[in-house]
């Protein structure tokens, strides 16, 4: 079911977290920031998620892989952040323009090509978060999303289409 | 759109300063030892000889049915699941590749239907099963098409299911049959854009809302104990599934911790107030320790799910799963 490489565990549960904490932490704390556009949501969503996954681990049937349930756990959190009332009326989220320093340093397309993806619409920037940020398969987002294919296809075109006006200066057509 | 440089190594050098926030990892433990594990209540041996007898009773008694109660819903599909068994060849495992869904029609009739789960949804097709005064008549939308040849078969049946439930979760090859399922899907089936919604979407308040006066309506509802409903379901598991003691001993409670809100097992089903039992059951050789470290270890647990009716004890809905898929 995992891929934890750890030794035998008295409570494999606890060990298979903390296996995926080392693993998938910080993946899905860019994930959830690049979605939310906030650090303490990200990290309230992110803990949310492993407590989730904790808790659930039963439910864990081999359905899909690790990745792709924590993300959907996480997904479905940042959604739910994003539709609240308090997260409309208390939207703590930085500006695109003002992302902090990191310590890798970048480069000036890296932080264009990072504000395009957080400027997107939320249905158009779920998708894309899911399948060029995370690598993820088709079939895997329509699991994470539980939308259609052809709804996932047809947000994924369209949000290729702003990318490609947003970053003109970066891509190329094939 | 051809990329210089991937989108994931630009996105991940410019959200690096995320990189020197605090792990989570205190706070969560905080956290999970406060909640606790869910707890099976009652002295584990005492209630499994005591539900397997009971079961055992019921059987003797009146035969293969029991003394539950069941909806029309819940007859037609349990008809249903014995006919495409018989008449096509497709297990109670292979169903839990398909979504069932019953429709109760003006004339009486009950109409079951299993559709293959997303990702397979066109090889596999629509079994409809037609359920009137006990009597069942079965078709498939690949009815007369060939289907032995593996996965270049484009219709796939019982052959096809039991290379896919072989197959397991071994992510290689679950993958080479979904791409087989999708190149055959693409001959047939073209994915137009969904067309925009004349609804407005509800906003998400008001959907919570709506959900939890549904919770609170059947949890209002209640005319029967919750430990009486939970034997009630956990009767009707034992005995649809034929399960053994050891099975039975295996049996865990999901979600029986006490310490979710009050309405969180209840809810609406066709109208119907109900209350949720869930179940979990391991595979007799279930080996935690070789799930965590073994690559290749595939964890095949069971799990159903059954929705009794808060005022008449009525089982009004159930779903099955054996990890592969779907809600058989």
């Amino acid at each position: 079911m995992t891929k934890g490489g750890r030794a035998v565990a008295q409570d494999p549960r606890r060990e298979w977290l903390e296996g995926a904490l080392a693993r998938w932490e910080k993946p899905i704390l860019r994930l959830c920031f690049a979605y939310l556009g906030d650090t303490a949501l990200a990290e309230d969503a992110v803990q949310e998620t492993f407590f989730k996954a904790w808790k659930h681990y039963d439910r864990f049937r081999g359905e899909a892989n690790e990745k792709t349930w924590l993300m959907r756990i996480a997904m479905n959190h940042c959604k739910d952040q994003l539709k609240s009332a308090w997260f409309r009326n208390n939207d703590r989220s930085v500006s695109t323009d003002s992302l902090p320093e990191g310590a890798v340093p970048f480069e000036e397309r890296d932080d264009t090509v990072t504000r395009a993806v957080m400027s997107l619409p939320p249905k158009l920037k779920e998708v894309t978060l899911l399948r060029w940020y995370q690598g993820m398969a088709l079939e895997e987002i329509v699991k994470v999303l539980r939308a259609p294919r052809s709804t996932v296809n047809y947000r994924l075109r369209k949000a290729k289409e702003m990318l490609k006006g947003e970053l003109e200066e970066w891509y190329d057509e094939e | 759109m051809k990329n210089k440089e991937p989108l994931k190594t630009s996105m991940d050098r410019r959200l690096s300063f995320l990189d020197e926030r605090p792990s989570c990892r205190p706070a969560l433990m905080q956290r999970i030892a406060r909640e606790g594990a869910p707890v099976m209540k009652m002295n584990k041996k005492m209630f499994v000889g005591l539900v397997f007898a009971l079961v055992l009773v019921s059987l003797s008694i009146i035969g293969v049915a029991t003394g539950l109660l069941l909806s029309p819903r819940v007859s037609a599909a349990q008809l249903a699941e014995r006919e495409l068994e018989n008449k096509y060849g497709i297990t109670r495992d292979m169903q839990s590749l398909f979504y069932r869904q019953e429709e109760e029609l003006p004339d009486g009739t009950v109409r079951v239907t299993y559709t293959g789960s997303a990702d397979l949804d066109y090889v596999l097709g629509t079994y409809t099963v037609d359920v009137k005064d006990g009597k069942a008549a079965v078709s498939w939308t690949h009815d007369g098409e060939e289907v032995s040849g593996g996965y270049e078969s484009e219709a796939w049946g019982p052959e096809q299911l039991a290379m896919i439930i072989a197959a397991g979760t071994d992510e290689k090859e679950t993958k080479a049959y979904l791409a087989k399922a999708e190149s055959i899907r693409k001959k047939y089936v073209t994915d137009e854009e969904p067309e925009p919604s004349a609804e407005p979407e509800e906003p998400f308040e008001d959907w919570y809302a709506r959900r939890e006066a549904e919770k609170n309506s059947a949890l209002n509802a209640r005319k029967i104990p919750e430990e009486e409903m939970t034997a009630t379901a956990l009767e009707f598991i034992v005995s649809s599934n034929g399960l053994t003691e050891s099975e039975v001993a295996r049996l865990e409670r999901y979600g029986a911790s006490g310490e979710s809100p009050e309405n969180e097992w209840y809810d609406m089903v066709a109208g119907k107030p109900c209350f949720l039992v869930e179940y979990l059951l391991d595979e007799e050789d279930y080996d935690p320790v070789a799930a965590e470290t073994d690559e290749n270890y595939v964890r095949n647990n069971r799990y159903f799910k059954v929705y009794v009716n808060v005022e008449t004890g009525v089982i009004e809905q159930y779903e099955f799963s054996n990890g592969i898929g779907g809600v058989g």
